[in-house]
């Protein structure tokens, strides 16, 4: 074992019979998931996984798979997350990482199968250094600005460095997938916490709303998507919801309609807002008062700095690098987050990623500012806006629209844009309109602007 | 398909054109005939109007026509007389496309 990590199981220890996964289908006490571990443990020993093994896993809320990930941080092995939501395909995961070892969830059995003849790549210079210092570490995968999604090595010990601060966690509500830095991060904060994870088992709002009702859940991480999907289903009303006291959101940024409605909707409820990277996980953060998209970071480890509007980070906890892409270090470790964001003493609002940004004839639209204005019209259930190609402006901004009831065209069209008149410059009033039959978010509760034309 | 009449389409672009003009408040000095300078030189449009009005003019026509036209592309930028000037152009430049296509 990674003697760097013994903290990690005697914490897990100290809460024993204490519920970890409460799921629909099965309760996971802490002493199942660290029992559950030696099992894992023996396989990797079975199948030669140590470290400088790059591994990667369904990585699913139950015991088999969260102890095999747990078993793989305290050999010391790399472990690679993979979900049905991920970003790059299985066999792409495979070959950038560099996989060793590719274990599936095999449902009849429930256990994690290792596959066969998989020829052992030569390991990234990277992963080789941690391999040297008997390091684990843990590879996500982020989508590329240029359509290969990037893989991003993070040293177990300091990745883990963050949780090791003892703090009491809250029973929470997750279905954000664990390929994912926030899915990783709300699962740890929770374990290491001694709280519990509600699994819902599916990921529709109605099974979502009974599992926060029936787990009595206080927590929720989310995206802003997610909660305007919960929001448009009901399950506010058709189910007891008041047992969630805090709801975080990140990811993208949060309209203010969808905000003020959750903040009527859930008057008891704390709404933060989460700030976070693949590259280096989410801090700590504060929102400047209840229900305001403003907020500062405040964690311990973690430094920002502004450049030019764009928003930097320095953290402990940051990765080693990319294994397949330049780093986006500046000198002394700082991160170029890619967001734009407006200050106000230490107080940050994220405006867009700079890469979303739509140049219309030489004026800065960010998709956002456009997406809240049209959010606040009546019939309008969800909005995704984009830019698209034009020989006159180089960019116009396209707006497609979800909308309650049906609506011609023409009148939606002459609708948006006498709403919008006077609340946006008229560079970003949409120039196409459409209206959406299907659901404008993905399986990651993530907007899907890159259907640029 | 049977290709719409010269005085359909032309009225569908006065249309949109008006439209664009009501949206904004622009005041006519004259009443809109299909020879009213439209984009460019004196034209009533600036160029966010025009590619707004150009986008809803072949929205307009997939919906009516069920035809599909490309009004906002490099070969309409290139033309030595350009589309835009007018009612009239633009008009005689979607039935050049209709006909190609039909």
């Amino acid at each position: 074992m990674t003697s760097s990590l013994t903290w990690l199981t005697e914490r897990l220890r100290q809460f024993e019979d204490r519920p970890a996964i409460l799921s629909p289908s099965a309760t996971l006490a802490y002493r199942d998931l660290l029992d559950a571990r030696f099992d894992a443990e023996a396989l990797l020993e079975r199948d030669a996984a140590g470290p400088g093994s790059v591994v990667l896993f369904d990585a699913e809320y139950t015991a088999p798979s969260l102890a095999l990930f747990l078993g793989l941080l305290l050999r010391g092995c790399i472990a690679v997350p993979f979900t049905r939501s991920s970003v790059t395909t299985r066999e792409q995961a495979m070959e950038i990482a560099g996989v060793t070892h590719d274990y599936r969830w095999h449902s009849q059995t429930g256990r994690m199968v290792l596959q066969d003849g998989h020829p052992a790549p030569p390991p990234h210079p990277r992963i080789a250094g941690l391999a040297r210092e008997g390091i684990g570490g843990l590879i996500i995968f982020t989508s590329g600005s240029t359509g290969t999604p990037k893989a991003s090595l993070h040293r177990a010990d300091r990745f883990l460095h963050k949780f090791r601060e003892a703090k009491p966690a809250l029973r929470t509500l997750l279905v954000l997938p664990l390929d994912h830095m926030a899915g990783l991060d709300s699962l740890l904060y929770a374990l290491t916490g001694g709280g519990s994870i509600v699994h819902p088992g599916a990921e529709n709002p109605d099974a979502i709303g009974s599992a926060i009702q029936v787990f009595q859940a206080e927590l929720l991480p989310s995206t802003p998507s997610f909660l305007n999907v919960l929001l448009l289903s009901g399950v506010f009303e058709q189910y007891d919801l008041s047992s969630l006291r805090i709801i975080t959101y990140g990811a993208e940024v949060m309209p203010p309609a969808t905000l003020s409605r959750l903040r009527e909707t859930l008057p008891g409820c704390r709404l933060i807002q989460k700030y976070g990277a693949t590259e280096f996980g989410s801090p700590p953060t504060r929102s400047r008062e209840d229900g305001s998209v403003w907020f500062r970071i405040h964690g311990k480890g973690f430094e920002t700095r502004v450049v030019d509007g764009i928003l930097w980070v320095r953290s402990e906890s940051s990765m080693v690098g990319y294994l397949n892409a330049d780093d986006p270090f500046g000198e002394d470790g700082w991160i170029n987050t890619g967001d734009q964001v407006e200050t106000d003493g230490d107080y940050f609002r994220v405006l867009g990623r700079r890469s979303e940004m739509i140049n219309v004839g030489g004026q800065k639209v960010y998709p956002a500012d456009v997406e809240n204005v049209l959010l606040q019209m009546d019939n309008v259930e969800d909005v995704m806006v984009r830019g698209e190609q034009n020989p006159l402006l180089g960019k116009t901004i396209a707006a497609t629209l979800r909308l309650r009831e049906p609506e011609t065209l023409a009148a939606l069209r002459t609708r948006v844009r006498s709403h919008c008149q006077g609340k946006l410059p008229r560079e970003a009033v949409p120039v196409r309109i459409e209206i959406a039959d299907e659901n404008l978010w993905n399986s990651r509760f993530k907007k899907t602007r890159n259907k640029e034309s | 398909m049977t290709q719409p009449s010269r005085e359909a389409i032309q009225t569908l672009v006065t249309q949109c054109l008006q439209e664009i003009l009501n949206q904004r408040g622009t005041e006519l000095s004259a009443p809109l005939t299909a020879d009213t300078p439209m984009f460019g030189t004196g034209g009533l449009l600036d160029s966010i109007g025009i590619v707004t009005m150009i986008v809803d003019v072949e929205q307009t026509i997939a919906a009516e026509f069920n035809a599909t036209v490309s009004l906002a592309d490099d070969r309409a930028m290139s033309q030595r007389n350009s589309p835009y000037r007018s009612i009239s152009a633009l008009t005689d430049y979607i039935l050049g496309q209709l006909s190609e296509g039909a």
